[in-house]
Parts: structure tokens; C-alpha cells; sequence
């Protein structure tokens, strides 16, 4: 088999061209070869632009590092801080909140972090990222522990970060310094979201109970 | 069309091992079968398959266009009415369509016009095997002269995906397409891993996420498991199940466009054999089909098929001959209601009963796959068979 890219040829002069009515040459990148499984390919994104930022959990932190002035770093703290408020995911139940955020991590009742969130539940802020320099011109974002339960379960991990709009920070090992997507470093939320998760897989659930195929070898295809 | 027994390779495990084809067998017993396989003269494969498919699914977009906009239609087909709205929008937003597959029975030249059995138009499975490991295998078959050269097949899947992909990337702007399923389903998690490679081929991020993680932000946006909202999203999950779930009320007012689009919602539904028939009596590549409820279906005389509305590897299906009962299936399906459709037995090779899948991708035939079964109704232990064009 080839490895790599193909061409994509795909139309009908193309096949009368070269004489065949099948693909000219058909090619795996993520499916074939050893160790590739189909599992963990959400691990793979192609193709991002990224920046470079610093992530600390304190201010104190970002002083001891040398990076970005003493300035910078206390106004980064404070704009996250007013950020957090403001921004921090809403989520109706703890469960949900923990389900996200991991349950060691700490979810706490909305109403101890602002009014506005009275009867909602946020996720603590365990960090904050700015730019590498003031040239980048990047928002200060707060950052949250990352830990959904689906990747608790599949890789005995999650960890790391993620921004109030979704945006994976991957676990950085004591350093400061991390790259992440420029689409992440970009996109702050203004407005805090809540989010519900379980909606969809319950009739599929009920049909395979009920003597149907998921689950089995052979799911929702047909 | 002749089915020729040809020895297995002995290694082709380890062939499958090597391009990622992991659900090959099936509680035990074979899923890939290549102690056989069936051959097709390009007349047949280009005349009575690839044209009578493209007629069928255009015929099928001009019911879509019908079915949207006339709410009896929708009723008909079971579809719930909170989805109406999600499902027009997006016809008339022409939401682009992926793939599916048309379900025929066809028995060679001699047998008479292929007949659409059904429309897998939402969540059509058995298509890496299709795309990737039936190619190999005849590839290999040239390589080793276990097939003569000049030996060809229907299936130009692979590059016509890719390049489908490329087309939607571009159409939607939208920088990635994310992958949904039942991820514990090994067939369906293949399936959707093989349309991810083919996604990022085509120069789209293709991240998966389970469908039970799919998430719903205040703001009214699927969102995924990091809470980023989706732009594109694959499911290999059918509409009917997406709309009875509790987010199914949501889809109409998100952001967020589907692989398969919700108007394939009408085509995946076997009311809609009845609306073919009535829309073009006669058409040699339909078997006549009636609402259960259709005084008309008494037409169809002692021998017919009843289908459910919804279901799926051949579920309660129930074929009758000669007013006697020839074959039923067992399943879960069926509370919607019923078509009765002409009886159109697949052909029978050798004891088995293969059944064409013919490809649509985009809105044109990309190729075929066979699937032989023992019994007269394809179900979930019938072993997909290849094919090659030699005459």
C-alpha cells in the first residue's frame, strides 16, 4: 500500500482517462500500520497554527519566572481574575461541572464567585495564560482544569487546561512556556456559557436494550 | 454477473492487520469472505447499475424537494414534527451530502433491471471494506497474477471521498469536520475511523468524539467534549434516533451542519419507497410499494416484502411468497408502521443471496460491494464478497 497522500481524482474524466473504473491508488494515513489503531485519533488535528504563551497558576509564579515584567504579570492576574467572573463556563449541577473539570479539580457553587451565577456551578481557576511577549498582542484568558470523564475513562488521563470557550491547553510538566493553536490563544468568551452534555445516544441505547445491534459488532450503521 | 470460487490468500489476516480492517469477522464467523467472488462485464456494471443509481438518486432528491415542503409527506414517513423545520432548512440551504448507498437487487443481464431495495442514505456502513479492502484485494490479485491483467472493479470510493471532503471543506469554510458515533460498536468506530483518514487527506481536521459527549452550550451550539463549538459534524447516529433524543429539538435552531444533512432524514425512511413508486409507477428500476395502510397494496397480490419505516440490517422484515410466510426477522422495529413492497428476491448463487450495495458519493455512483447472506433477507451475519469487471 502506499503511504501518504493521494490524488484525489476522483471525477469521471479521470477514470475514463486512465482507462479503469476504480480508484487509482488508495492510501491510509491514520488507519494502516503497526500500533495504529482506530482508537485515539482525537489526539490527531492537522495543520494548526500556533503561538507561543505562558501559564501560570499565580502571579507569584509568573514574577519568579522572568518572562514578562512584574507589571504584566500582575495586570494579567488581574484581568483574569475579572474574566473568571464574567466568563467562567455555567453549569446546572455539579455533576456536570465535575464531569468536565475532573472532581478532584474543585467545582464550586457560582454564587461564591459572582451573584451572576447564583444557582450555577463554575470551575475553579487554576491558572492563566498571556503572551510569550507584549508583541503578540494575546488576551489574558483564565484557565480550567481539563478532565473530561469520556477521557478519564479511554486514556486513563485528561489533564491539562482548557479556556473558558472550550480551547485545550495540553498538560504542561511544571514549565511555563507551552504552545497552543492559534484559534485557542485567540478566542476568548465574553459571554459565559452553559453547557449540557447526554442529550444525544439515548434512543440508540434504548433500540440495542430493546434486542437491536449497538453495542454489539455491528452499531447505528446499516 | 457469476459468482467464481477462488482460493483465499492464506496471509489476508495479515493483510487486513496492515490496513487497519479490524472487524473482519464477526462473533466468530467471517465478515470478509474471498473464497468468492462475483463477477461483472463492464455492460452490466455501467449500464445496469452505475446509470439505473444516479437516475435513482436524483429521483430521490426531486422526492426530498417534494417531501420538505408538503407536511402530509413528512406525517407519512413518521418524521416528528418539532424536526420538520430543521430538516427543510437544510434542503433549502442545500446542505452538501456525503455518501450513501442504494441497496439492489440485481442478478446479471439475463435477471432484468436492477430494483432498489432500499436507501441506506443516512448511516450506510460496509464502507471501508467497499473503498480500501476490497481495492487491496484485487490489487494484490493483479500483483501475484492471481487475477488476470487487465481485471478491473466499480469502486472509485476512496478518491471520490477525499475529494468529496475537499468540496464540503470548502463549501462550509469550516477548517474540520467532527466524527461522532456509538464508539463501542467496532463495525461503526471503523467506519468513521476510515472517513476521519479520509477527511484529513483531504486537508480537514478530523477530530472523533462519542456521540454520548456530544455537548449543548447556553447558547444553543453542539459543542464538543472541550466545549468548543462544532461547525461540522459527522454522525454516524440515524436522524430518527437524533430527533427522539433530548437534543433533537436543538438541531434546527444550532449553528452546526451534519454529515449526513437532516433532509436525508426522508430518504433513509422506507415510506419513502411508497412516494418513489407514486411519483414514477412503473420505473423499471422500482418494485412497486404501498403504505400498509394503502387499500392499493392489495395489488402486490400474495407475495411481497413488509419493511418497518425504520430499521435496520434487515430487522423485522418479513417476506411472503405465495401468501406463505418465506423468511422474518427478529428486532426491535416496527412501532412506526409498514411498507409493503413487490417482492424482489435477491439472486441466488451457489445457496447464497447476494445483495448489491451501490455508492452514491456526492450526488454520483462511486462503486459497488456485495454482501451474501444464507437466508433471503441481508442481515448483520452477511459476509461482504468481492468483486471484479473481467469481460
Amino acid at each position: 500500500m502506499s503511504q501518504g497522500m493521494s490524488q484525489a481524482t476522483g471525477d469521471a474524466e479521470a477514470e475514463s482517462a486512465r482507462g479503469t473504473k476504480r480508484s487509482a491508488a488508495v492510501s491510509l494515513v491514520l488507519i494502516a500500520g503497526v500500533g495504529a489503531t482506530a482508537y485515539g485519533l482525537s489526539r490527531l488535528e492537522a495543520g494548526r497554527r500556533t503561538e507561543d504563551v505562558l501559564v501560570y497558576r499565580s502571579r507569584d509564579a509568573c514574577l519568579a519566572d522572568r518572562v514578562r515584567s512584574a507589571q504584566d504579570c500582575t495586570e494579567a492576574e488581574a484581568a483574569a481574575r475579572v474574566a473568571y467572573a464574567a466568563t467562567a463556563p455555567r453549569y446546572e449541577t455539579l455533576e456536570d461541572c465535575e464531569r468536565h473539570h475532573g472532581p478532584s479539580a474543585g467545582c464550586v457553587p457560582g454564587a461564591t464567585v459572582t451573584a451572576a451565577a447564583q444557582g450555577r456551578f463554575l470551575p475553579v481557576m487554576t491558572a492563566f495564560m498571556m503572551g510569550r511577549n507584549p508583541e503578540q498582542a494575546l488576551p489574558v484568558q483564565p484557565l480550567y482544569p481539563h478532565a473530561p470523564e469520556e477521557e478519564r475513562h479511554a486514556h486513563g488521563g485528561g489533564g491539562g487546561y482548557c479556556t473558558g470557550s472550550g480551547g485545550r491547553i495540553a498538560f504542561v510538566g511544571g514549565g511555563s512556556r507551552v504552545q497552543v493553536p492559534t484559534e485557542v490563544a485567540r478566542t476568548t468568551s465574553t459571554t459565559p456559557r452553559l453547557v449540557a452534555r447526554g442529550g444525544f445516544g439515548g434512543a440508540g441505547r434504548a433500540v440495542a436494550s430493546a434486542g437491536g445491534h449497538a453495542g454489539s459488532g455491528h452499531g447505528s450503521g446499516g | 454477473m457469476r459468482r467464481l470460487a477462488c482460493p483465499e490468500r492464506p496471509d489476508w489476516r495479515a493483510h487486513a492487520a496492515r490496513a487497519g480492517f479490524h472487524f473482519h469477522s464477526f462473533d466468530g464467523a467471517p465478515y470478509w469472505d474471498e473464497s468468492a467472488c462475483y463477477a461483472f462485464t463492464l455492460a452490466e456494471i455501467e449500464d445496469d447499475l452505475e446509470a439505473p443509481s444516479r437516475e435513482l438518486h436524483a429521483l430521490c432528491l426531486a422526492f426530498v424537494a417534494r417531501a420538505v415542503e408538503d407536511g402530509a409527506i413528512l406525517a407519512s414517513l413518521k418524521i416528528p414534527d418539532h424536526a420538520w423545520d430543521a430538516i427543510r432548512a437544510s434542503w433549502r440551504r442545500r446542505d452538501p451530502s456525503l455518501y450513501g448507498r442504494l441497496d439492489l437487487s440485481y442478478g446479471g443481464r439475463d435477471a432484468g433491471p436492477a430494483k432498489l431495495l432500499e436507501y441506506n442514505a443516512d448511516t450506510p456502513t460496509a464502507l471501508y471494506e467497499s473503498a480500501v479492502f476490497q481495492w487491496l484485494w484485487l490489487e494484490d490479485g493483479l500483483a501475484r497474477n492471481r487475477l488476470p491483467a487487465g481485471t478491473d472493479q466499480f469502486n472509485s470510493l476512496h478518491e471520490r471521498l477525499i475529494a468529496r471532503f475537499a468540496e464540503i471543506g470548502a463549501a462550509t469554510g469550516s477548517p474540520g469536520v467532527a466524527f461522532a458515533c456509538v464508539p463501542d460498536a467496532p463495525e461503526d468506530r471503523g467506519t468513521v475511523a476510515y472517513l476521519q483518514d479520509c477527511a484529513l487527506q483531504a486537508g480537514l481536521s478530523a477530530p472523533f468524539l462519542p456521540v454520548e459527549a456530544i455537548g449543548l452550550d447556553s447558547d444553543g451550539r453542539f459543542v464538543d467534549e472541550a466545549a468548543r463549538p462544532i461547525d461540522t459534524m459527522f454522525k454516524l447516529y440515524p436522524w430518527e434516533w437524533m430527533f427522539a433524543d433530548a437534543f433533537g429539538r436543538a438541531v434546527g435552531a444550532s449553528s452546526t451542519r451534519f454529515l449526513e444533512p437532516p433532509w436525508k432524514a426522508v430518504l433513509s425512511n422506507k415510506g419513502m419507497l411508497a412516494h418513489l413508486w407514486a411519483m414514477a409507477p412503473g420505473h423499471p428500476n422500482l418494485l412497486p410499494a404501498f403504505f400498509e395502510e394503502d387499500p392499493a397494496k392489495a395489488s402486490l397480490g400474495t407475495s411481497f416484502v413488509k419493511k418497518p419505516l425504520y430499521a435496520r440490517e434487515g430487522a423485522n422484515v418479513l417476506i411472503v411468497r405465495d401468501g406463505a410466510v418465506a423468511a422474518s426477522g427478529d428486532g426491535p422495529y416496527g412501532a412506526e408502521g409498514f411498507v409493503r413492497q413487490g417482492l424482489g428476491l435477491l439472486p441466488c448463487f451457489h445457496g447464497r443471496h447476494a445483495l448489491v450495495g451501490s455508492w452514491i458519493v456526492g450526488d454520483a455512483p462511486a462503486g459497488i460491494g456485495l454482501r451474501e447472506s444464507d437466508g433471503m433477507i441481508t442481515t448483520d451475519r452477511a459476509r461482504f464478497v468481492p468483486h471484479v469487471i473481467d469481460g
